[in-house]
């Protein structure tokens, strides 16, 4: 094992356990920080696969963007009446068994196809990455930003708008 | 380098986890959460499988498309639940069962 692998089962632990957080915490806060280790962890993955730019963005837009906006969320919907809510689960037997099951049969059917695949990495992935985002992909780039603006300012007027 | 059956497996677990939130969590937050796990299974393949080829970059590019989506989808859903949150006072979806005016 080379030193790569230590910390990808290192970060795996830390996705295992915010996972393990979000799936039975009853307290919503916990639940977040669950899912931030989930996406450190994840950036931590990404910049082993040699993706900087991706983990550079996940750590920004992902753990320091939309955690922000769920802990927003959090803030403004957490309580009713001055009671801290706890969060209640219904199903969790069909859950399990439905979920269990997706991750069987991912593992049993479809995993072994990936069994001989090896990652080569690829070297200077950051420059290319850049060039391939603002030459090929330049048209579905300038449209993606666009639909953020339209999607930040239609979140802006959603949850200003009240009913007089 | 890191064995991409075990990032495969991994990204099994996240989207397991994913389903199994939206399917039981009798909350909003919670829902949305387990949506932006289901996305992040997605994107750790796309970054994992686009290890193979060294000078194609669709997996890499595709993946910054998902980041911006999902980005898009919470703004929205943050907003929406917070709108709920205010007309309704709960944000629990099953108590949320109808369109007009709470009686």
């Amino acid at each position: 094992m080379s030193a790569a692998d230590y910390f990808f089962y290192g970060w795996c632990l830390v996705m295992v356990a915010g996972l393990w957080a979000m799936a039975v915490s009853k307290k919503l806060i916990h639940a977040a920080l669950g899912l931030l280790s989930c996406l450190v962890a994840l950036a931590g993955i990404y910049a082993l696969l040699s993706a900087e730019l991706l983990a550079v963005i996940q750590l920004m837009v992902y753990a320091g963007g939309v955690l922000v906006l769920i802990l927003f969320g959090i803030m403004l919907t957490g309580r009713l009446s001055d009671k801290p809510m706890r969060i209640e689960s219904r199903n969790v037997a069909v859950g399990s068994v439905i979920a269990a099951g997706l991750f069987i049969t991912l593992i049993v059917f479809v995993g072994p196809a990936f069994l001989s695949v090896t990652s080569t990495g690829s070297p200077g992935s950051l420059r290319t990455l850049s060039l391939a985002l603002f030459s090929e992909y330049t048209l579905a780039f300038e449209l993606a930003g666009v639909l953020l603006l339209i999607s930040l300012i239609a979140g802006a007027v959603i949850a200003s708008s009240r009913q007089s | 380098m890191i064995a991409t059956h075990h990032i495969f497996i991994l990204s099994a677990l996240l989207l397991s986890v994913g389903v199994f939130m939206l399917l039981t969590k009798r909350n909003a937050i919670l829902i949305l959460m387990g949506l932006e796990l289901i996305l992040n299974a997605a994107n750790l393949n796309l970054i994992a499988f686009n290890q193979r080829y060294a000078d194609a970059l669709a997996g890499e590019a595709m993946a910054v498309f998902v980041i911006v989506l999902a980005v898009c989808e919470a703004a929205v859903g943050v907003a929406i639940i917070l709108q709920a949150y205010r007309h309704y006072a709960t944000a629990v979806p099953d108590q949320i069962s109808e369109l007009k005016d709470p009686a």
